[in-house]
């Protein structure tokens, strides 16, 4: 879909056709939701998020501009809100539980030495402070742009270079320092 | 595959981001329930704008709750505040109660104790703004308690909140004030803080409500705010305090010449004398010149700090060029030192070429440790080069940063802990 077919849909969606939203839900809210879960670690709450954050973007479709963001951008802030505030609630209950995955299939070998790498990166991910992982999901899970980013973090697309640049470098530390022997490009 | 490239900045991870990016390190994510996904577009696609979905509802209502627990508790508190304040003391001699309202002078009031009717009110010290360097003031009390002031009123006792005066802060000062003879007028109380030369550099007006109801003896605690002129008047400077009809604004002559007396007198000399290793230490600055940077930077910077050196390097240092309060362990102290140039260029510049050094200047001290410069960014002052140093020994430092040519050096005193 093309920049100018989603300004379409937007428009129709202002003017109040359910069915332009509806293209925009189908095509985002799995996304959306795999966001949800990557953020919560939860599939039910995953799925609370996914649907708050549509029924915020339908009832809210109106006052949206295309200034500085797309769609997709406006989405994710709204769902990236969702899940702060779901953070926020939870914060006493339990420690944030993030970014658990599986191996790769590329053959015994490598599946040993990528499982192992995965579990230190994965690992390491998660030692990072929040605004860290934020930065690099949305970058490298989310495969959002620059100025993406910026308008889901709120901020501009200099300061998305700042942060993403120290949050590589933090993770690179934490990689280093949970497995100290392993250098960098590990697995070819 | 990645929606854009990244600068070159990002070169040295490209392996890791590499790792990152392969769709085989992605976390797993279950999959979308299709049943769930189904329902939520019909609800979606079939409900009114002004519908709320069921967790709107329920988050509502939350609020709601919320809203009543949160009233219930003010309420409670301000029962609870009203009934201890009109619990009679079956020791105090009756005293009538001051009915003054709490005006809003500038500067405001600060805080009244419980002898006053009405809630004490407290209200944010005005913001400094930039200073030259100023050393710390002391007070020095003139004056022997009770003062007699006139008309009834006397004071019976001055306390001062600030451990220190600076310039650009606020002083805070408490007065009690009682009544020993039926005052004749309802007076407003000031007091004043007076220059070598006789000019008024800050001034505080406060209300003492209908004195002529006052009955003796009384006491009343008023408090003060009183906030240091900048740029640093002549010292030494002097503290007066007096009355004025609070209907006419007349003076009451009887305090005092021009209505007001003496009360404390604040010397600057004192202050060095009582810190004499500091004043020893920062008094002489090799090129600490003040600073104003241009757009975008901010014209000022925070609190009680001043920037120094020019537009090719500039950092921010204490007004009285003291670091107090910094992490300690084991004799060696921490500190972050933040830099900025018109030069530095944030996107291309991750590790910047600063150099900070720092040498002890009152005693033997291994060299001031500083690694590498990293950036940073922030909205309130822009981007700038960031480094955190290793401090051998508290003392006398002279610290000297150097970017692209350019040298800025100060002196400062780190305080012991």
């Amino acid at each position: 879909m093309s920049e100018l077919d989603e300004q379409r849909l937007v428009a129709r969606a202002q003017q109040g056709d359910r069915q332009a939203f509806g293209v925009l839900y189908d095509r985002y809210v799995g996304r959306i939701y795999a966001y949800a879960y990557r953020q919560t670690q939860d599939v039910a709450v995953a799925q609370d998020i996914t649907a708050v954050s549509f029924e915020k973007a339908l009832h809210h479709i109106g006052s949206f501009s295309w200034q500085d963001k797309s769609v997709v951008a406006w989405l994710y802030r709204i769902a990236h809100n969702e899940a702060m505030q779901h953070h926020r609630r939870q914060r006493w209950l339990r420690p944030l539980q993030w970014l658990q995955g599986g191996t790769g299939q590329r053959g015994p070998e490598t599946a040993v030495l990528r499982h192992e790498h995965h579990t230190t990166l994965h690992h390491a991910l998660r030692q990072l402070p929040k605004h860290d992982q934020d930065v690099l999901t949305l970058r490298f899970f989310e495969e959002l742009t620059t100025g993406e980013i910026a308008a889901v973090l709120g901020c501009t697309p200099d300061n998305v270079y700042v942060r993403l640049h120290r949050a590589l470098k933090r993770l690179r530390q934490q990689m280093e320092k949970l497995d100290p022997a392993q250098e960098v490009d590990y697995v070819a | 595959m990645l929606p854009e490239q990244l600068p070159e900045m990002f070169k040295p991870f490209q392996p890791l981001m590499d790792e990152l990016s392969d769709p085989q390190n992605k976390p797993v994510v279950p999959p979308l329930d299709a049943t769930f996904q189904r329902q939520l577009r019909a609800q979606l696609l079939g409900q009114q704008t002004g519908g709320l979905s069921r967790q709107a509802v329920g988050r509502l209502w939350g609020f709601a709750a919320t809203a009543v627990l949160l009233i219930m508790l003010v309420v409670g508190i301000g029962n609870l505040w009203l009934t201890l304040a009109r619990q009679p003391d079956p020791a105090a001699v009756p005293v009538a109660r001051p009915t003054a309202t709490v005006l809003t002078p500038t500067p405001t009031l600060v805080g009244l104790p419980s002898t006053l009717d009405g809630e004490p009110t407290r209200v944010p010290a005005p913001a400094p703004t930039l200073a030259p360097f100023a050393e710390p003031l002391t007070w020095q009390t003139a004056v022997s308690f009770p003062l007699p002031i006139g008309d009834g009123l006397q004071i019976e006792a001055m306390t001062v909140q600030n451990e220190r005066l600076v310039v650009g802060e606020t002083a805070v000062l408490t007065l009690t004030w009682n009544a020993t003879a039926f005052p004749t007028a309802n007076y407003t109380s000031f007091v004043q803080l007076h220059d070598s030369s006789g000019g008024v550099v800050a001034q505080a007006d406060m209300p003492l409500g209908a004195t002529s109801e006052w009955q003796v003896p009384g006491a009343v605690a008023v408090a003060y705010a009183l906030p240091l002129p900048l740029p640093a008047p002549n010292p030494p400077y002097q503290l007066f305090v007096g009355l004025y009809d609070a209907a006419t604004g007349q003076h009451l002559q009887e305090a005092g010449a021009d209505g007001m007396v003496l009360l404390v007198q604040i010397d600057l000399a004192a202050a060095v004398a009582d810190d004499e290793a500091i004043a020893n230490c920062v008094g002489n600055q090799p090129t600490a010149d003040r600073f104003v940077p241009s757009y975008p930077f901010p014209e000022a910077v925070a609190n009680s700090t001043v920037w120094v050196g020019d537009e090719n390097l500039w950092t921010a240092v204490p007004l009285d060029y003291v670091w107090r309060d910094l992490p300690e362990e084991n004799g060696r102290y921490s500190q972050k030192l933040f830099w900025w140039s018109q030069h530095f260029d944030i996107a291309n510049e991750p590790s910047p070429a600063l150099t900070v050094t720092g040498r002890r200047l009152d005693g033997d001290a291994p060299p001031l440790v500083a690694p590498r410069a990293t950036n940073g960014f922030s909205a309130d002052s822009g981007s700038f080069m960031l480094v955190g140093v290793d401090i051998p020994a508290a003392g006398c430092w002279e610290i000297s940063g150097t970017y692209r040519g350019k040298t800025v050096s100060y002196v400062v005193w780190v305080a012991e802990n």
